[in-house]
């Protein structure tokens, strides 16, 4: 492989990648509940037949 | 009383996890495989990686986020949100309904392909011959036009799609689409990432590598591969069509939707990018075992999946396994994109008709399997996929998606709404500059792939199919969906379905519970 692909394979990879990570990590870090929060099936109920 | 508790329950993911695996199962489908490789090696190899990731961070995520915003404020169907963001806006949902209605219908028979090919692979029953087998003894293709010749070999799979597919409808939100996509997108991802090892070892991979790497940086420079850039995203991401609004309104009211909209986009992208190191490894061989370019056997669509993946298959060392893991790949890819799109339509019958789960099902995957399975079953089956795909992904996909996101910003005036409601709980704040983008940049950038269609398919007609074809399979279907939605956002809506705006009373709630 030239250098010019393995650079932008490697750009490729480190943003959509490390993006797809860092969007992980982002979700992932506990926050407190916001008031009010109620259970999700008590919002949109179990689903009728 | 707030709203919710004069509504049917519609149903909801159990968690943000269930939502975020459903809706990177609707946005990876059978484009993130064999579309976006060959747009990227056709489009300046690793120099497209630029606008790639330009239009990604400033159409795609915020145009998804966008429809998040929107399922998720209105908490209805896509017809039912757009009534309760502004009387005059149904329309645009039942647009939207009525395009995946038409989508699911021939998305089911590529699925139905692939499944057979799984089987193909065993014994690579296309011999030396890849193409002639798939239009002679496997579809057999006849002259442009609509048959009634039913093919068994494509009809009977094309039922038993539409069978499972149909459970999976039944069983509802959590238990069948939520389930579904927890078990076989991780399942996917595997699959593919052992395609993609399978592929890395193969000789020759790393001169298709260099092909889809090297980067050709006077690309940047023509206009058309920005457009091919913006439109890969667009059409990979699964926007503007009513999918991400409905399943957005099936997730719990205090959840953050901008970080779960950047795992997704983040998700799709890099799922694009792990195929195209799959796809162009396995070409780099082909093309060594041939003797010829990469460019030589380059291609896209059903002439990547079904005629250079056998031949590939059928040189490659475990090939078999190659071959059942790739159309393994596009089975479970398009069976989660499939019910997202059946979800897009039975969630609109249900809160427009009031009717039940199983009923809604039934209602609109029967009529659905039936068409399908006359239209696509036969020996025009191709031809019918072909033309009904290129235009109601160009003149209704992408139209519907231009129209709703003016009329929202500009006439009903709506992004700063849902703005404010995405940042109330969202971990990636949205500022003035998200407006900006889905009010002016993204929808003059679609405007502008849109008015290219239109010049192009008028200029030529597409792929020189017969006028009539074109004029009802094609243009006529893009305006009859247009037609339809419009009749049926005439239709009242049942007396105990709220069409307000749920937030003001849900917050009142709020209050009240501190």
């Amino acid at each position: 492989m030239t250098t010019g692909a393995i650079v932008m394979m490697l750009v490729a990879m480190i943003f959509l990648w490390g993006g797809l990570g860092l969007a992980l990590f982002n979700i992932s870090r506990k926050r407190p509940t916001p008031p009010g929060a109620t259970d999700i099936s008590a919002e949109t109920g179990p689903e009728s037949g | 009383m707030t709203t919710t508790e004069t509504e049917q329950p519609r149903g909801s993911f159990s968690s943000r996890k269930v939502f975020i695996f459903a809706a990177i199962g609707s946005a990876v489908g059978l484009g993130n495989i064999w579309r976006f490789p060959y747009v990227a090696y056709e489009n300046g190899g690793g120099a497209f990686i630029v606008p790639y990731l330009v239009a990604l961070v400033t159409a795609g995520l915020p145009f998804l986020l966008m429809d998040y915003g929107i399922g998720h404020r209105y908490r209805g169907s896509a017809p039912l949100s757009f009534r309760r963001a502004h009387p005059r806006a149904e329309a645009l949902g039942w647009w939207q309904v009525a395009i995946c209605f038409v989508i699911a219908v021939y998305y089911a028979a590529v699925i139905a392909w692939a499944a057979r090919y799984t089987f193909f692979s065993l014994d690579q029953a296309w011999g030396d011959d890849p193409e002639g087998f798939l239009f002679g003894e496997f579809l057999q293709a006849g002259d442009p036009g609509v048959s009634l010749d039913f093919v068994p070999g494509v009809a009977w799979p094309l039922v038993l799609v539409w069978v499972a597919v149909l459970i999976i409808m039944v069983l509802g939100v959590q238990k069948g689409i939520g389930r579904t996509s927890v078990v076989f997108i991780p399942v996917l991802m595997l699959t593919f990432l052992l395609l993609v090892i399978s592929a890395l070892f193969l000789p020759g991979a790393v001169d298709g590598l260099d092909a889809l790497f090297a980067p050709q940086w006077d690309a940047l420079m023509q206009t058309g591969v920005w457009v091919a850039a913006f439109g890969q995203i667009f059409f990979s991401l699964s926007v503007g069509f009513g999918v991400m609004i409905t399943y957005a309104s099936y997730v719990g009211r205090r959840t953050d939707m901008t970080g779960s909209g950047l795992v997704v986009g983040f998700a799709n992208s890099g799922f694009e990018l792990l195929a195209g190191i799959g796809v162009f490894a396995a070409l780099g061989f082909m093309a060594g075992a041939a003797g010829t370019s990469v460019d030589e056997v380059a291609t896209e669509g059903l002439g990547l999946a079904f005629v250079a993946f056998p031949a590939i298959i059928s040189e490659a060392p475990a090939g078999t396994l190659i071959g059942v893991l790739f159309f393994g790949a596009l089975v479970l890819a398009g069976v989660t994109s499939l019910i997202s799109v059946l979800e897009v339509v039975i969630s609109a019958v249900r809160d427009k008709f009031e009717l039940s789960r199983v009923g809604a099902s039934m209602a609109v995957g029967i009529p659905a399997a039936l068409l399908s399975i006359v239209l696509l079953g036969t020996t025009s089956g191709v031809y019918v996929l072909d033309i009904v795909d290129h235009f109601i992904n160009r003149f209704g996909i992408l139209l519907v998606a231009v129209v709703s996101m003016l009329l929202l910003t500009w006439v009903f005036r709506r992004t700063a709404m849902v703005r404010e409601h995405l940042n109330r709980d969202g971990s990636v704040p949205l500022g003035q500059w998200w407006s900006v983008l889905i009010g002016a940049i993204t929808p003059l950038v679609l405007l502008f792939i849109l008015a290219n269609e239109v010049i192009d398919n008028l200029q030529t007609p597409y792929a020189d199919y017969p006028a009539w074809m074109l004029g009802t399979l094609g243009w006529g279907l893009a305006g009859a969906v247009i037609l339809l939605a419009l009749v049926v956002s005439r239709v009242p809506w049942r007396a105990g379905t709220s069409l307000e705006d749920p937030e003001p009373a849900a917050r009142a709630d709020e209050e009240v519970a501190r």
